[in-house]
């Protein structure tokens, strides 16, 4: 009898469970879901039934978002930004960790301590100094500047990395080390090779860091042709604030890829953002 | 011999220039694009500049600050960045923590779930806020009308009224961040022994009292980097108030961040701007050494 009530409680706090969740769940995707369906309504259709799904697919509202914004040129750029970018940081940090690990040096410690402080430091800080310097260095409006800026953001990556390098088994180094291999060589074909998880790691985190970025783009470029995704999307907002049908297709162009990318590689994705964040 | 002990110096001084070739690349580029400019702005903080012509740099000892002890908006952007930090902190990590102990268990459906809940990550906070605005504008935003289709009339237009106006922002904040904190904490959940519950269960333990006794204490570690992390991303918010309200309606959601940059790129104020920076960089500093220091001494306790 009392397992019977202790079953039926169960099974009740189970079904509240779910319902929780499922709205969680639905406040999560909702937002997502609306912005694409809309995309697909005229503008008339959406001030007459916001809530409705489209009645018809009506997919003239790409087109013209596509004709004022330019999408291939603002992803060309991000991709170009983020890609050199994550590409800088990841042998910067690879090269320093490996160095923290092998060797012991005076100072060590000392400078590790300088390179952790770059956490502490928050961006907003390094906005106007930054924004002179390249000013100074006559790189305003270009890519390049972006690519410069984030290759500093390198405090997570080589601590994280020398964390990751410490599991690695001295001997298989000291072998190598031995038989006459260079330290540049056991980097290149022991440390990266072994290291790939560690690595998709840090990749992942400074990926979706620099993708993301708003600031930086926001205070170096004014240029059209340069603008990275997350300005580029700002700026068309900014214009045809009373057009949603413009606006909600723009916004779906812009939040579909990563959305995908996430959906394909959600396992590793979050495997890697919660790595990153717990080891270090 | 002697050839031995040059070899010996050569050697070392091969592996000193290996050392040196492995870490100056990275030490240049922070140095030069992080550490420099973090300097700067403190030194411009003391300083009258426009932001033009370095030569019309003017030194004006502490005036900045000065004026800035003086300045009403400041002191409403502190607090409203004060306000923003302690309830998306708070709000988000309770939530996280919920949802966190329901989904712990490796499944198809928690899966299902976290997997939806950790979405937004990847989305930038300019995505977000744009999507939000559909729904929060005043005029015509989404939720005004479903509120007033089922029959609920708001005395003010969301985003209109100052009260509540940056909760409306946390909550936003919240969509974003907390499937990133609930996925630290399953994280941390699934680190704890099941021997320990097992012994808890022999001994009577009820569901609650595990919850209390052992699973809260021996998820503070994780608490505490779930804490950090989503503490200082709150202390920076910028992109969701500026997309948001821009800091209106008159500076009603105006945060430290956003008042940086009007200040210092709309109004043209670089020492000023640098002025807030800093006192805002300080007090980032000793909230979370202290909290370091805090949750260290409560973890001693157990």
């Amino acid at each position: 009898m009392r397992s019977f009530e202790n079953k039926k409680a169960e099974k009740v706090t189970r079904i509240f469970t779910y319902l929780v969740l499922s709205v969680i769940a639905f406040l999560i995707i909702y937002p997502i879901f609306w912005v694409t369906q809309t995309a697909f309504k005229t503008n008339l259709q959406i001030m007459q039934a916001p809530f409705s799904l489209p009645s018809s697919f009506y997919i003239d509202n790409f087109k013209e978002a596509w004709k004022i914004a330019n999408f291939p040129r603002l992803f060309l750029n991000s991709i170009i930004a983020t890609v050199s970018g994550v590409f800088v940081v990841l042998i910067l940090t690879a090269l320093a960790a490996y160095a923290f690990v092998r060797f012991n040096f005076k100072g060590k410690n000392i400078l590790m301590l300088y390179f952790l402080l770059g956490l502490m430091i928050p961006p907003h800080m390094l906005m106007i100094p930054s924004f002179k310097l390249m000013s100074i260095l006559h790189l305003r409006n270009t890519l390049f500047s972006l690519v410069l800026t984030y290759s500093s953001w390198i405090s997570f990556g080589v601590f994280f990395l020398r964390a990751y390098f410490l599991s690695i088994p001295q001997e298989i180094l000291d072998a190598a080390s031995i038989d006459g291999c260079s330290e540049f060589r056991i980097f290149l074909k022991i440390i990266m090779p072994i290291s790939a998880p560690g690595l998709t790691t840090v990749i992942i985190f400074h990926f979706v860091w620099i993708w993301n970025d708003f600031l930086f783009p926001l205070i170096y470029i004014q240029k059209e042709s340069v603008r990275t995704v997350t300005l580029g999307l700002m700026n068309f907002a900014g214009k045809y604030t009373s057009y949603w049908n413009l606006q909600a297709a723009s916004l779906s162009v812009i939040l579909w890829p990563p959305l995908i990318f996430y959906i394909i590689f959600r396992k590793r994705i979050q495997k890697g953002l919660a790595e990153g964040a717990i080891k270090f | 011999m002697s050839t031995r002990l040059l070899r010996g110096i050569s050697r070392k001084r091969k592996t000193k220039f290996i050392i040196f070739l492995f870490i100056f690349p990275m030490f240049v580029t922070y140095t030069v694009f992080l550490i420099l400019p973090a300097i700067v702005s403190v030194i411009l903080s003391f300083t009258e500049w426009a932001g033009i012509n370095i030569s019309q740099i003017k030194f004006t000892g502490f005036s900045n600050y000065v004026e800035l002890f003086k300045d009403r908006i400041y002191w409403l952007a502190l607090k409203n960045t004060f306000l923003f930090v302690i309830f998306a902190l708070t709000v988000q990590y309770i939530l996280a923590f919920i949802l966190a102990i329901l989904l712990q268990q490796n499944n198809k459906v928690s899966g299902f779930f976290r997997a939806v809940f950790f979405a937004p990550q990847v989305l930038s906070l300019i995505i977000v806020g744009l999507l939000f605005t559909f729904f929060l504008s005043p005029s015509m935003g989404l939720v005004t009308l479903f509120l007033e289709k089922i029959g609920v009339r708001l005395a003010k237009p969301l985003l209109v009224d100052k009260r509540i106006a940056i909760y409306l922002l946390t909550l936003v904040w919240t969509w974003r961040i907390f499937g990133f904190s609930m996925f630290l904490l399953i994280a941390g959940l699934q680190a704890i022994p099941q021997n320990i519950y097992e012994a808890a269960e022999i001994d009577g333990g009820r569901s609650l009292q595990k919850l209390w006794f052992i699973t809260i204490p021996l998820l503070k570690e994780v608490s505490v980097v779930v804490m950090i992390l989503a503490g200082t991303a709150a202390f920076r918010v910028f992109e969701l108030v500026y997309v948001i309200t821009g800091g209106g309606p008159f500076h009603a959601t105006e945060v430290a961040v956003t008042y940086i940059y009007h200040r210092a790129f709309v109004g043209s104020r670089m020492g000023y701007g640098s002025a807030i920076a800093t006192t805002l960089a300080t007090i980032m500093f000793i909230f979370t050494v202290l909290f370091l220091y805090f949750s260290k001494a409560g973890t001693r306790r157990y």
